[in-house]
């Protein structure tokens, strides 16, 4: 596995490449737009706070089982922290799609950091829908019994079929976990690389940490003020 | 477990009013069945001492208020959710942040 002389190893090449596409000063930049300074952007980093408590508490569950979810005192503790941190996930995802979608987050080369938080949104309300369908009790039954209806009325067919707990289960705890993961680290990346979307009013004023103007950005009005967060 | 939640699936009558503990417990308990806890439809507690004093402050034990307005039908508790949401999507839009510096 030794280079070709002349040539650096593969270990290198993908380093620097990923070096290139995401440059350590905008991976963690210290300086942040003006515009920044706004209530609207917290729901971005609330989602993911959320959702880092919702994979915790699933683990844990996971770990468990139901019979300790449903019976003990810690365990129903931990399901209902689950259930709660998903709701809240989707409440913060709403109203951070909501400011995105009217400030129109997809301008200035960030069509990808948009489909990438649609998919991500798409893709949480399966692993939702599955997680009811797990939870071992009436209400997943109930929600089976009426979901398969609604499925096949819509063509879906049995190769997703609600009433096999194992399928919706293994969906609900690898499958669907793992494609939302990947879609967030994509997501924060591409963030991070083409840095959040200025108001309409606004031209980005800064490159993360340069303190130069962003070509890239999208916006159309006056230069903002730099400061720091 | 699962027996009681077989059971009770196939066994309960009163699908309107589905959501109300008391159905299924009292389907359950004419089945020669106790139960030992109940679990709320939404994977909480609704019994117990924590449930009594939830119960206090919102009374949930009931089938859910739905309001049906032409195609339009949702739970009051949905219709709160999406409210609150607005209302916290406008304070986001309106409110000052800590620490921003006005020109």
């Amino acid at each position: 596995m030794s280079a070709k002389p002349g040539r650096p190893m593969w270990t290198w090449r993908v380093r620097d490449a990923a070096v290139r596409a995401f440059p350590p000063e905008r991976l963690l930049p210290d300086r942040q737009p003006v515009y920044v300074a706004s209530w609207i952007y917290v729901f971005g980093v609330l989602t993911i706070a959320a959702f880092i408590v919702v994979l915790v508490s699933g683990a844990w569950l996971g770990v468990e089982g139901p019979a300790w979810w449903h019976t003990s005192k810690v365990g129903l503790f931990v399901n209902s922290l689950h259930l709660w941190s998903t709701e809240l996930f989707f409440f913060f995802m709403v109203i951070h799609l909501w400011g995105k979608f009217w400030m129109a987050a997809w301008r200035g080369k960030r069509q990808l950091t948009w489909i990438t938080g649609a998919v991500a949104f798409v893709a949480s309300i399966g692993a939702a829908f599955t997680g009811y369908l797990s939870q071992q009790n009436f209400a997943s039954q109930w929600i089976a019994s009426e979901g398969k209806d609604g499925l096949n009325s819509a063509g879906v067919g049995a190769v997703f079929n609600v009433l096999n707990f194992g399928q919706m289960f293994m969906w609900h705890i690898l499958l669907l976990p793992l494609v939302l993961g990947v879609l967030v680290v994509l997501h924060v990346l591409l963030v991070r690389k083409h840095g959040v979307v200025p108001p309409f009013a606004a031209k980005a004023p800064v490159a993360f940490g340069s303190g130069e103007a962003d070509p890239d950005a999208g916006g159309d009005g006056p230069v903002g003020e730099a400061g720091p967060r | 477990m699962s027996l009681w939640l077989a059971l009770g699936h196939v066994a309960c009558p009163c699908r309107a009013s589905w959501p109300d503990p008391s159905c299924y417990r009292a389907v359950m308990l004419g089945l020669g069945v106790e139960p030992v806890r109940e679990v709320s439809m939404s994977a909480g507690i609704v019994g117990g001492r924590g449930g009594a004093l939830l119960g206090a402050l919102v009374h949930l034990d009931h089938p859910a208020h739905t309001i049906h307005w032409g195609w339009l039908l949702i739970s009051v508790a949905n219709l709160v959710v999406v409210a609150l949401m607005l209302v916290i999507f406008i304070l986001a839009l309106v409110l000052p942040f800590p620490g921003r510096r006005r020109p």
